[in-house]
């Protein structure tokens, strides 16, 4: 049986099961955090991931509300059905999207920890199936770590018999930057909630935040350690300092866990220097149904360029920096609102690409902006709609000037624009299916044949169409 | 015989696995199976009881710190009119509240109906669906989403000491209404309604709002958690009887009328 056929053969299956608990008995969820507190998901997501005023509480208190489970565990199928909209690529004659219009087993994630004493709490995710991606795993390798984390909070509060307004002091170890984070403007938890894997010739650059070259959120998330600590004082200031650097061995495998072999080749962790701070101040302002919050967030980062090599000549320098905010109305009779977006600034120096002949300049300027809007009615069916803008330095060899194996641009800009439109039914509060339409207006320049090479921009639009299951 | 069984049984569970957790954690958690009155708690005879009592105002203190906060203030002033204002309410009706949401979580896990995937995944893992929010009238969240968690743990002398915490707050000052006739609202609730068999509110709630026991006191409460309440309890999805069969006449209108005098009482 070919991976494909196994990858089908879970997909159908999970189908089967989702229609199964949907058309017999309706059932209620819950992963450990739910089981945790006795709570429905609802009292802290408008939907996975996005987190209620009372969410972001829950997380900042270090998940310890509630009673410890003896079985503190969780598991998420996820499956998918993806539509490219031309799926040549005109460059080479290949194919663009290997995943295209087959249904897909996308993955699947075991989650485990939750409450662990008074002041001691754990999130964490493995997950398997194509992840991690970027190693080009084939499908259901080993379960590797995910957004994993440990808190250590504690709240002073002054008086006895009367309590007062309080402050939670909290330390942080996660191996992926941002995803302490509660509000859904910093990129670990941004929109959109679903590891689509359709895959097409988008856009060239991202910041490094975000995961872009060497960046932390996509080739290293997981790879990393980050030693932090935060403060969330009366409900109203965000504060937070998180170092991360290459992960230590021992103990600490567990956040890059399954994630590579420990050299520097197959690991572009190992690449990180020193230690890179990330930062983030907030402000946050509840009233009535309306929860608001406004702040920025950073990260300077350096990387080797050559990860055996790692000598000075070799360090790529980040410094990303983002404004952000978010607006909710939570009500929940019938309807529930949400926006968030941030904008993030990057300047760089790539001076080691340019002595390997891989970028044309040392410096380069970044601008992403991302803004998403999210209405739900009566818990179920659920619409959002995003923007995403990408703006920099142009740069012929960076950004592949007329790269003959396609993707590139016909004029060395970065720049692109797109629209992401997705439909959500969530029949019961542990299974959500998801139609995703994401339309390119501009791909690293251009709209029509934006690779000098013959691909469209239009042509990268995908349409996807997932099954999220948790038990 | 098996009606007798069924209703001893897990009491006896109750009381056996009380007593272990007693004296196993030192932490006592037998108090569930005290006798339950509703006005004045009968004090504990077993070592167990009295242990429980002991430690109720600590484990009280810890949890409107770490928990009951998070929503309700720790002042019990709520910001969300999702979340009722607990300031000065009458501590014998939130443990009658509290005990409503605790039995909720009892009376669901004693129910098992899952599919034969469920089962299937159930033999597997070992681990079973403690709550069922679908099972719940759908219109009323807030109970399930919230409180039966909250309150799944807590044994009697605990709801108590959290009650008088509450309780001694100062309450909320009043404020006007987004939405509503205040005026409107004072004379239904002073004087009721004949031509709409409605009885006056304050017959049982007080002219101040303030209620008594068991009745709770209004004033100063969320608007909007007012009406919502009111619409539950005529709907029959919050389960009060004695108030469901007063309030059938009323109309949405009313229920802003009313909830847009109550917030604004001092």
């Amino acid at each position: 049986m070919t991976l494909t056929r196994v990858a089908r053969w879970l997909a159908l299956s999970l189908a089967a099961g989702a229609a199964w608990i949907g058309l017999s008995a309706p059932a209620q969820a819950i992963p450990v955090f739910a089981r945790q507190t006795g709570h429905n998901c609802q009292a802290c997501h408008i939907s996975y991931p996005e987190l209620t005023a009372y969410g972001r509480e829950f997380k900042l208190n270090g998940y310890t509300f509630g009673e410890a489970q003896n079985v503190p565990l969780a598991i998420a199928l996820m499956g998918e059905y993806a539509k490219i909209g031309d799926n040549t690529n005109h460059a080479t004659g290949g194919t663009i999207c290997a995943n295209c219009s087959e249904a897909s087993f996308v993955q699947w994630s075991l989650f485990y920890g939750g409450r662990i004493t008074e002041n001691i709490g754990v999130f964490g995710q493995a997950s398997s199936g194509g992840f991690p991606l970027d190693t080009g795993g084939s499908c259901c390798n080993g379960l590797a770590s995910d957004n994993t984390e440990v808190r250590y909070v504690h709240r002073f509060s002054s008086g006895v018999s009367t309590l007062e307004d309080d402050t939670v002091v909290g330390l942080l170890i996660n191996n992926n930057a941002s995803m302490q984070d509660v509000w859904h403007s910093a990129p670990a938890w941004r929109f959109p909630w679903f590891p689509y894997n359709g895959t097409n010739l988008g856009p060239a650059a991202s910041t490094f935040i975000e995961g872009g070259p060497n960046g932390v959120g996509g080739i290293q998330a997981h790879r990393l350690v980050g030693l932090g600590g935060y403060t969330w004082y009366r409900k109203n200031w965000y504060a937070e300092l998180t170092l991360y650097r290459r992960p230590w061995g021992g103990p600490f495998s567990i956040f890059d866990y399954g994630s590579g072999a420990l050299d520097a080749v197959s690991k572009p962790s190992d690449s990180i220097v020193g230690w890179s701070p990330y930062y983030r101040l907030a402000y946050s302002k509840d009233w009535g149904y309306n929860s608001l919050e406004l702040g920025l967030f950073g990260m300077n980062g350096k990387t080797y360029y050559d990860a055996v090599v790692r000598d000075s000549t070799q360090v790529q320098t980040f410094r990303d920096v983002a404004l952000d905010a978010q607006f909710q109305f939570n009500r929940n009779e019938p309807w529930i609102y949400s926006v968030a977006g941030s904008w993030i600034h990057e300047s760089n120096d790539l001076s080691p690409l340019v002595g390997a002949g891989q970028a044309s300049q040392p410096s380069h300027t970044l601008n992403e902006f991302n803004i998403k809007g999210t209405a739900y009615y009566d818990r179920t069916y659920g619409a959002t709609l995003a923007y995403y803008q990408i703006n920099g330095t142009s740069d012929n060899i960076l950004y592949g000037l007329n790269n003959p194996a396609g993707g590139g641009s016909a004029t060395g800009s970065p720049n692109s624009a797109y629209w992401m439109l997705e439909l959500n039914y969530v029949p019961i509060q542990d299974m959500r299916f998801s139609l995703n339409y994401q339309a390119y207006t501009k791909i690293n320049g251009g709209k029509s044949n934006f690779d000098g090479v013959g691909n469209n921009a239009s042509g990268q639009n995908l349409l996807q169409f997932a099954i999220w299951w948790v038990y | 015989m098996e009606n007798t069984i069924t209703r001893i049984a897990p009491r006896a569970a109750k009381v056996l696995g009380g007593l272990a957790l007693a004296l196993m954690a030192g932490i006592a958690a037998a108090a569930d199976d005290m006798p339950a009155t509703a006005a004045a708690p009968a004090a504990p005879t077993t070592q167990a009881g009295i242990l429980a009592a002991k430690l109720a105002p600590d484990r009280a203190h810890k949890m409107v710190n770490k928990w009951c906060s998070a929503c309700h203030g720790y002042n019990g002033i709520s910001i969300a009119p999702t979340f009722p204002v607990l300031a000065g309410q009458n501590a014998e009706y939130i443990v009658q509240e509290l005990k409503y949401f605790h039995n909720l979580t009892q009376d669901d896990r004693a129910v098992t109906h899952e599919s034969m995937f469920e089962q299937w995944i159930i033999n597997i893992t070992g681990l079973r669906r403690d709550y069922r929010y679908d099972d719940a009238p759908r219109n009323e969240p807030r109970a399930w989403d919230f409180m039966k968690g909250v309150a799944r743990d807590l044994d009697e002398p605990t709801m108590q000491a959290l009650a008088d915490y509450f309780a001694k707050q100062p309450p909320v000052a009043g404020r006007p209404a987004d939405t509503g006739d205040a005026a409107k609202g004072k004379a239904l609730y002073l004087e009721g309604d004949a031509d709409r068999g409605l009885i006056a509110c304050q017959s049982c709630h007080g002219p101040d709002g303030k209620g008594q026991g068991p009745i709770p006191r209004l004033a100063g409460q969320h608007a909007d958690y007012v009406s919502l309440q009111l619409k539950y309890i005529q709907s029959g999805i919050r389960n009060v009887e004695q108030m469901q069969a007063l309030i059938t006449n009323l109309n949405e209108t009313d229920f802003a009328n009313l909830a847009a005098y109550v917030q604004s009482l001092n």
